[in-house]
């Protein structure tokens, strides 16, 4: 599985990028517009990110405008519905009930909090299997 | 009496009447006087007897007796009452319309045994057709009716209405403004309950507030402490780093509460400010030095003055006063990505002198982003910072200028900001202080030993930091010349040496000198004379152990660790010149070029088209050793000379008529010719006086005029090739101050040949193995690229980008490659 983790701050990424160390290849970027450019020269590479993490606070392109412009990059590039990323937004703002909501409509697949526990974010991503389920 | 003057008198009734209307009586007092007044006319031929009547509100047909005069006691409570309809009163109300009567008749209702006969007046008081009351007059038995009189009565009557009116509005206002002042009494005391139970809300929060974060801290303590002691047996670097981070972030999160911890203890009102006698100039240098580490970590210059005139020891709350430095330059740090931040501390000379408390002046200058105009007062309230979007760049809580606030505020001093977006930003704070009473107390120009006359050549790059060493030393009567790079340095001394001047007696010499290194500087300035000129080398504070350990082997006199203490530098000044006397100007001096300096050959190209201008300068630069000399003329041969050979130095001449020489030199310092450096020192020559504008123009190192005696050309070559030297690229990557300035000689160079330029940066960043400013220079190169809008470099550059953010180092090398050859095609 290739995955984008997307922070501004270095020690949330090394915290993300140990957790899914044994679940695949990952790069970083550090702010909203770099991710997109990414996300966007994977998808003209033909190797898509299979998984996003996508925080919000973030300089010069936050992660909302950053997953917006994600999706339609999809689109134009005929890599949307069963084909498109699963996008994760990991953010430390509130779960409002609105923001979330924003966020589904955007398209992002779902909503995990900070500070990140491992054990829910492998459960959250087992949902979606996009990891394998735990075996006994 | 005749008729005119009882008209007269009349008037003179009515207006005594509206007069009384504006003394501050009661409508009872007023009635009383009014009637006294209307019956003290003997001209109106009336008994002394008669009363008033009003009609309130509540029973607005009945009369009801307010004063009389003369009345017989048998009547008062009788009359006391009067329904309309009873008694010739009640009846005049009832009509409402005046009765008269001049005997008793069954009319009048109201009666005793005994009475007397009279007569009445009865005049109903109306205004605007509403009844208000009734004035009862008594008349002889067997009155005469008198119109006249009755005019004179009616006009008193419509007076008297009037000033009934008049009082009745009055009282009504009263009775609003009553309302109103009861309305907001009943208002106000809500609100100080609501107040109250507000501040006992706060008072609570706050201790809550104290009593989480000390929780807090309890279990945050172990976490730091707990992963500080497993660093020292972490096994795999992994385990160290993500140990460190969990360090950090236990610091961090320990950080923000003890802000919070501030706060609201201070809102609680539990701070406590104390008064100690403290040396300020050991607490500011000590706060400086803990933030060092960091200021050296974002290669930022740090200059620290203190007034001279400043007391060594205060009496203040020293660990306040350091919170606030700490957290006003942490601030700085924070918010500058390049350039210098300043910390001024002064006497606040606009308040008077020899008033107590004396009153100290900070001033943090920075040369970061700058706070916008709006936010500029918002930023000193709790929790805001200066950009709160989702996309902000710099964390924290906003708690530290809150802070800062409230301790300088309850130290009795200022704090205040000036700032402009991206122009960077000026706090000030002010704070009282008591002076000490210490016996060793005093200022530092009472303390140290002055140093009349010493000339001085101070070389510092940075204006600021030179201005403030400056002041310093002229204060103690230090004579400065000014170096700004390498290259005035150089130039001065030449100077001094070759019109014999008054030369210096001591080298102030910035390590991080613009056009040179430092210690490089130090070391030819060394060997220059064969009379050592003591050297006061100023080091950066992240210098390399190196430069300390080359500066002690080259005898170099002292070194300074920056930021420099100003009392620092004057003991160390006064070090050098203690054992040896002030020095007598040196008058024979010897200018020799090392050996060492010569042993590799300087290869010299000399271009010009005139064979006998080659042959002269030929002919010159052959008698001295160590120049290996080659001659062409200026188009094709030019071009394959440079192509075939490096060269150390090229003279070149401009003359006319077709231009080449400007154009070589374009061309070459374009980077159009691929073998040779677009930096490589030139020295124009012509014989044209105008032509030494040009030259500089299109890049020229030096110039030298046509013709030219042979010291001339050799000084200048000897300058030129010095410089060249002292400019060692091995230590670039640690000197910022170079590296810009290399950065903008590039800036006229194509884009390609900067980007090339760029990634040398980058693989010398590489080899050093610092991963953050590997991380900046590869950020820097892609941002580089992407002005060239070429789709295929830019994907090389963010495929760069991505392998540094994954410390990659293969994938870092391949790609710098890639984009290498990506960039000659």
């Amino acid at each position: 599985m290739k995955i984008l983790i997307v922070d501004d701050e270095k020690n949330n990424r090394q915290v993300l990028a140990q957790i899914m160390a044994p679940f695949g290849e990952y790069d970083f970027a550090k702010d909203g517009r770099e991710a997109l450019e990414i996300f966007q020269l994977a998808i003209e590479d033909k190797t898509p990110y299979q998984l996003v993490l996508l925080d919000i606070m973030m300089p010069i392109m936050n992660g909302q405008e950053a997953l917006f412009a994600m999706r339609a990059f999809e689109k134009e590039k005929g890599y949307s519905g069963s084909k498109e990323t699963s996008i994760f937004i990991v953010s430390a703002l509130d779960t409002e009930k609105q923001v979330v909501e924003a966020f589904f409509k955007g398209g992002c697949t779902d909503y995990i909090t900070k500070p990140i526990i491992r054990s829910h974010l492998l459960a959250k991503l087992r949902e979606y299997h996009l990891i394998p389920a735990e075996t006994p | 009496m005749i008729h005119q003057e009882r008209r007269e008198q009349a008037l003179v009734v009515v207006s005594q009447l509206l007069e009384l209307a504006l003394e501050p009586y009661s409508l009872e007092e007023l009635m009383e006087k009014a009637l006294q007044l209307i019956l003290s006319n003997d001209w109106l031929t009336l008994l002394a007897k008669g009363s008033l009547f009003l009609i309130d509100s509540q029973e607005p047909h009945v009369l009801k007796m307010v004063t009389h005069i003369g009345l017989d006691n048998h009547l008062l409570k009788a009359c006391a009452r009067i329904p309309f309809g009873t008694c010739l009163c009640g009846i005049a109300a009832q009509k409402q319309e005046m009765v008269f009567k001049n005997a008793l008749d069954d009319q009048h209702h109201i009666s005793f045994k005994g009475i007397k006969n009279h007569g009445h007046y009865c005049y109903p008081l109306m205004s605007k057709g509403k009844m208000l009351g009734l004035l009862n007059l008594y008349v002889e038995h067997n009155h005469i009716q008198n119109a006249e009189i009755e005019t004179y009565l009616t006009m008193i009557v419509h007076a008297l209405a009037g000033i009934i009116e008049h009082k009745h509005a009055e009282i009504e206002l009263l009775r609003h403004r009553n309302h109103l002042q009861h309305i907001v009494e009943e208002r106000t005391h809500e609100l100080r309950q609501a107040k109250e139970s507000v501040e006992q809300a706060l008072h609570k929060k706050n201790i809550f507030i104290a009593t989480m974060s000390h929780e807090v801290r309890t279990p945050l303590n172990a976490i730091i402490g707990l992963s500080d002691l497993l660093l020292d047996t972490a096994q795999t670097s992994q385990e160290r780093q993500n140990l460190e981070i969990v360090v950090q972030s236990g610091n961090t999160l320990l950080h923000i509460f003890n802000s919070i911890l501030d706060i609201s203890k201070f809102d609680a009102g539990g701070m406590e400010f104390e008064q100690i006698d403290f040396d300020l100039h050991k607490l500011i240098w000590e706060s400086c030095a803990v933030l060092i580490a960091q200021i050296h970590k974002k290669n930022l210059e740090f200059i620290c003055s203190l007034d001279p005139k400043l007391p060594i020891r205060v009496i203040s709350d020293p660990t306040k006063l350091r919170q606030i430095l700490l957290n006003l330059i942490g601030n700085a740090i924070k918010f500058t990505e390049k350039g210098t931040i300043t910390l001024l501390v002064s006497l606040d000379e606009s308040k008077e002198l020899d008033i107590f408390p004396w009153c100290l002046y900070f001033q943090i200058h920075d040369t970061g982003i700058g706070i916008p105009f709006d936010k500029q007062q918002i930023i000193f309230e709790e929790f805001i910072q200066a950009d709160s979007s989702t996309t902000r760049k710099y964390g924290g809580s906003g708690l530290g200028l809150a802070i800062c606030k409230r301790f300088v505020e309850k130290m009795r001093g200022n704090i205040w900001v000036e700032s402009q977006e991206g122009q960077g930003s000026r706090f000030h704070f002010t704070v009282d202080f008591q002076p000490s009473s210490h016996p060793l107390n005093q200022t530092y120009l009472s303390s140290a030993v002055q140093f009349f006359g010493l000339n001085i050549l101070l070389a510092d790059g940075n204006p600021n930091s030179r201005k403030i060493l400056s002041r310093t030393l002229s204060l103690f009567g230090g004579q400065i010349v000014e170096a700004n790079d390498g290259y005035d340095v150089l130039q001065l001394i030449e100077n001094a040496i070759q019109y014999n001047k008054p030369y210096f007696d001591l080298i102030v010499l910035d390590c991080r000198l613009p056009k040179c290194n430092g210690v490089k500087l130090a070391e030819y300035l060394n060997h220059l004379s064969n009379q050592i000129i003591p050297i006061l080398l100023l080091l950066p504070g992240n210098h390399r152990r190196n430069d300390l350990l080359l500066s002690e082997k080259l005898g170099i006199a002292r070194t300074l660790i920056k930021p420099i203490s100003p009392l620092c530098l004057i003991d160390t000044i006064n070090e050098i010149f203690q054992n040896t006397p002030l020095p007598s100007h040196a008058k024979n001096f010897h200018w020799h070029l090392l050996p060492s300096y010569t042993t590799k050959p300087i290869k010299i190209l000399i271009i010009d088209d005139h064979p006998h201008d080659r042959e002269h300068a030929l002919s010159i630069l052959q008698t001295i050793k160590g120049y290996q000399l080659n001659t062409c003329s200026h188009g094709q041969e030019t071009r394959h000379l440079l192509q075939s050979e490096p060269f150390d130095l090229l003279l070149i001449d401009l003359s006319l008529p077709e231009m080449n020489g400007l154009h070589t030199i374009k061309s070459i310092r374009s980077g159009q010719i691929s073998t040779c450096p677009a930096n490589i020192p030139i020295i124009g020559t012509s014989s044209h006086l105008t032509f030494n504008t040009f030259a500089r123009q299109a890049g020229t190192n030096d110039f030298i005029f046509k013709p030219y005696r042979p010291e001339e050309l050799q000084r200048i070559l000897r300058l030129t090739l010095n410089l060249k030297m002292i400019l060692c690229p091995s230590t670039i990557d640690l000197d910022t101050t170079i590296h810009s300035e290399q950065r903008s000689i590039l800036s006229d160079t194509p884009p390609r040949i900067q980007i090339a330029n760029q990634l040398i940066f980058v693989q010398q960043a590489l080899e050093k193995g610092d991963w953050q400013l590997l991380t900046k220079e590869i950020e820097t190169t892609k941002e580089m690229v992407g002005h060239l809008e070429d789709p295929n470099l830019s994907k090389t550059a963010l495929r760069l980008l991505m392998a540094v953010r994954k410390e990659n180092k293969p994938d870092i090398l391949k790609w710098c490659h890639q984009l290498e050859n990506d960039l000659k095609k």
